[in-house]
């Protein structure tokens, strides 16, 4: 444990899981550190929202933090807490959906600007599960059965759900080049 | 396609990430938040604070009345915001402002609470502190009693049913294990040799004497991957179960018995059977446990009996198994009261499936993890094995068995000091037949079997909190009340290891250096203690080796930076508590050595009678090389190298090794060879499978 908290660059990754596992705080944030941009973006992009991405990001670390010692296998890490996160941006969701007329497109995005075709705006103008499939699948580089397994949706629905909105960007992306 | 990729990544990843986010403010991310988040709650209901930290919460499982008891100002005790909420569920009408409260899973503010349903003995005993324990403070109360036992399948449903933001499917993506398996094969032996004719059936000579699973307590078998009579040498690893016939250091691979869709776990063996458990492959399904008859072919199996759960542990007294297996309730919204298949933990008996009575259901006063653990009591000598079953809805994270009495413990999370706490189930054996006991929860996580004793019906618990560093030795009644706690060992030390000799406690915690602790137990509501030593380095593991002798397996450190520099032997001289020494020690390996035996006390073969200790460890020197280490023990010239057995090479991690008669088998994840132990001449090396 000694070794692994005085250099922090020269770790191997699967024995700070290992330590995590074991309720060591340090090795825990070594991990958290190899995964938070990615757990951030995701969770932005999804939910479109950056106070709610915080949110739900540092929800995601508590429970991984609490639960990691339910963490069976140790090289699945990533996975483990991107399904906690799809879990949470689910939820998240939910809320949305009950409470639609006060979160509609989040803070910043006001009135979209129909002039111009801004790739940011297409990419929140997409259906909020079709943000988390894509925002995993671009961000992290998961295949589609893998978020399929995170998401608990079906891979094939994964699939079409990935395709579908890639087929949208790139008509926009078109348009607005000529 | 390839361009919109990267154009996409681009804008999606190019917002910074906020401060409060950055991984060098982990800290508060983990603590600051909830912190906040319970001062929220409070105020809803309106209780006075007098700041978080002095504020105990005793709620009530069912009322959810809020009492508030301000003398309660001990940190370490912080009972927190226990209420049972639901985000989604309009039944939870009974709780106050839910919607106030953010959704997230409460795994991680689950805390402490105290039931005032039950008898107050929160005052009735006063715990006794050794006065020779360093910096002694008032230890916390175990809380006893956390769990009852169910009346009807209603209550367990509604329960399950409310117990919404506790149902995450954490584990492992179930059907990514499914694709793992290779070759599913319909339930096959593959006889891969003829078994050597000739000798087989001559008059048994006196059959060569064999090394036991190393079991914590004599008499007590405990489940290993490693099994064998002195004839046959079982090994589980991998997929599949390989019989290995083994003769003066010849072995003949006899049978590799493989079943689709199963992977086994460990085994036990009772005279002439061999009890297999086989793990489903997929997560959410039963374990099968067979038995076959070790002079048969291994063909099919004489007796099979499943229970819902994946493998946790199983302990064997004469031909009663106790078994113990656990599995989480995947994630589902939508169950009603009829699908006992979804809520009801079930087991089958002669091909018949059956669920569990709801009177042998425990649930816990306030639930913490939707997962079950399942505890059973077989006698493998019967074609129907099993006689007794219950189910604690909680988790599995330490079995301990005695003769008597079997106790789970289950670490609770503390999100406010960083610490958890442990609820202790213990549940008494009689014959195979398992019933429930009492329960408790203490302070301090519970790390491994080796933490807990039974001794003279009283069970004694060496509890540990990680985070504040601190270590604590309880003695609790056959009721799990509180006789006594010393606190404070070793302040700002991990404890390392633990081992009970009759009244005699060693607890071993380390920093910088080793102080090895002795407790005297006797009069187990007024523990002393009897000595301390300081030596480098310290112990994972230890072993009574002799009357007054203890052996430690553990790691080498530097006396002064306490960085590891190597594994080590030590002989303890126990003979006189009050004056504890280090008779001898044996370095080796070097600062990069590990050894599985750190975690697996079963990888450790120790025989004071055959004078044998033997250590598999890994070491870095070049390149990767496993190690399997044989040494011997005289009184003066203390430890010895007999031999050590050398490979780099990923199949040759090795996991376990036995003696038969005069040869060594060392069993490594795919291999198995055999060292004459005269001269530490290799016989013979072969495959797994």
């Amino acid at each position: 444990m000694t070794d692994l908290v005085e250099n922090k660059t020269d770790y191997d990754f699967n024995e700070a899981v290992g330590l995590a596992v074991k309720g060591d705080a340090e090795a825990f944030a070594l991990l958290y550190a190899a995964v938070y941009k990615d757990l951030y973006h995701v969770a932005l992009y999804s939910l479109k929202n950056s106070a709610d991405a915080e949110d739900v990001v540092s929800e995601t670390v508590l429970d991984a933090f609490s639960t990691i010692r339910t963490l069976r296998d140790e090289t699945a890490f990533k996975a483990w807490i991107m399904k906690i996160l799809s879990a949470k941006i689910k939820r998240k969701f939910k809320e949305y959906i009950k409470a639609r007329e006060q979160v509609t497109y989040g803070e910043e995005a006001t009135e979209p600007n129909h002039d111009s075709f801004d790739i940011k705006f297409e990419l929140q103008n997409l259906d909020n599960k079709d943000k988390l499939v894509l925002s995993l699948s671009i961000i992290c580089g998961y295949t589609s059965k893998q978020i399929s397994v995170f998401t608990g949706m079906n891979h094939n629905t994964v699939r079409t759900r990935i395709a579908r909105a890639k087929e949208k960007l790139k008509e926009r992306l078109q348009y607005e080049q000529h | 396609m390839n361009n919109i990729n990267k154009e996409l990544y681009t804008h999606m990843t190019e917002a910074d990430v906020p401060e409060t986010l950055l991984p060098e403010n982990i800290e508060g991310l983990l603590v600051k938040r909830p912190a906040k988040r319970f001062l929220n709650r409070t105020a809803i209901y309106g209780a006075a604070l007098a700041g978080a930290a002095a504020l105990v919460i005793v709620v009530a499982a069912v009322t959810n009345s809020l009492t508030y008891d301000p003398n309660d100002t001990i940190l370490s005790t912080l009972p927190s915001d226990t209420a049972v909420y639901s985000t989604d569920e309009p039944s939870q009408s009974d709780l106050p402002a839910t919607e106030d409260l953010p959704a997230t899973v409460a795994s991680s503010e689950q805390a402490t609470s105290i039931d005032t349903n039950q008898p107050a003995n929160t005052t009735a005993t006063t715990p006794t502190v050794s006065t020779t324990a360093p910096a002694p403070v008032i230890p916390q109360e175990p809380v006893p009693e956390v769990a009852e036992v169910l009346g009807d399948y209603q209550q367990l449903y509604e329960l399950i049913k409310n117990a919404e933001h506790l149902r995450y499917n954490y584990g492992l993506p179930t059907d990514d294990a499914a694709i793992g398996i290779a070759n599913p094969m319909p339930p096959t032996v593959m006889p891969t040799a003829p078994a050597p004719g000739g000798d087989n059936d001559s008059p048994t000579t006196s059959s060569p004497e064999f090394s036991q699973t190393n079991n914590q307590i004599k008499d007590i078998d405990e489940g290993d991957i490693v099994k064998t009579d002195g004839k046959l040498i079982y090994v589980s690893l991998g997929n599949a179960v390989s019989v290995i016939k083994a003769e003066n250091g010849e072995m003949t691979r006899l049978a590799v018995l493989e079943k689709s869709g199963y992977t086994p776990a460990e085994m036990q063996l009772y005279n002439d059977r061999l009890i297999i458990f086989w793990n489903k492959s997929t997560s959410g399904g039963d374990l099968l446990v067979e038995t076959y008859l070790t002079s048969g072919a291994f063909d099919k199996p004489t007796a099979s009996y499943s229970q819902k759960g994946s493998y946790i542990s199983s302990r064997m007294q004469g031909s009663i198994v106790y078994l113990v297996t656990s599995y989480s309730l995947p994630y589902s919204n939508d169950f009603t009261h009829d699908d006992y298949d979804y809520y009801v933990p079930s087991y089958t008996v002669n091909g018949q499936k059956n669920y569990i009575p709801p009177n042998c259901i425990i649930v816990p006063d306030e639930l913490q993890y939707t997962q079950y653990t399942v505890v059973s009591g077989l006698d493998i000598s019967k074609t129907d094995m099993q006689i007794s079953i219950k189910a604690n809805l909680g988790r599995a994270d330490v079995v301990y068995s005695s003769h008597e009495n079997l106790y789970i413990a289950q670490r609770i999370y503390d999100f406010f000091t960083w610490d958890g706490n442990t609820d202790i189930v213990k549940f008494s054996l009689n014959k195979g037949n398992v019933e429930f006991a009492a329960s408790c929860r203490i302070a301090g996580w519970v790390t491994n079997q080796f933490y807990m004793d039974e001794y003279k019906g009283n069970l004694r618990v060496v509890a540990e909190k990680s985070f504040e560093l601190d270590t604590m030795l309880y003695a609790l009644d056959k009721d799990l009340k509180l006789l006594s706690v010393v606190t404070g060992i070793g302040k700002g030390e991990r404890c390392q290891s633990v081992r009970f000799d009759n009244e005699i406690a060693y607890i071993v915690t380390f920093w910088q250096i080793d102080p090895l602790f002795a407790f005297d137990m006797s009069d187990p509501k007024n523990p002393k203690k009897l000595d301390e030593l300081k030596i480098p380095g310290f112990s994972r593991y230890m072993h009574m080796w002799s009357a007054g002798r203890l052996l430690g397996v553990g790691v080498d450190a530097d006396e002064i930076t306490g960085r590891r520099t190597g594994l080590k032997l030590s002989m303890f001289d126990v003979s006189n508590n009050e004056q504890l020494s280090e008779r001898h020690v044996l370095a080796f390996g070097n600062a990069n050595s590990t050894s599985i035996t750190e975690k697996e006390h079963r990888a450790v073969l120790v025989s004071p009678e055959k004078n044998i200790i033997a250590v598999p460890y890994h070491y870095w020197s070049y390149a990767s090389t496993n190690a399997y280490a044989v040494f011997s023990y005289h009184e003066t010239a203390g430890f010895t190298l007999i031999g050590e057995i050398e490979r780099t090479g990923k199949e040759y991690d090795f996991q376990r090794g036995l003696f038969i008669g005069e040869y060594i088998y060392i069993i490594s994840n795919h291999k198995i060879i055999s060292v004459k132990l005269s001269d530490f001449d290799e016989v013979r090396e072969i495959g797994l499978r």
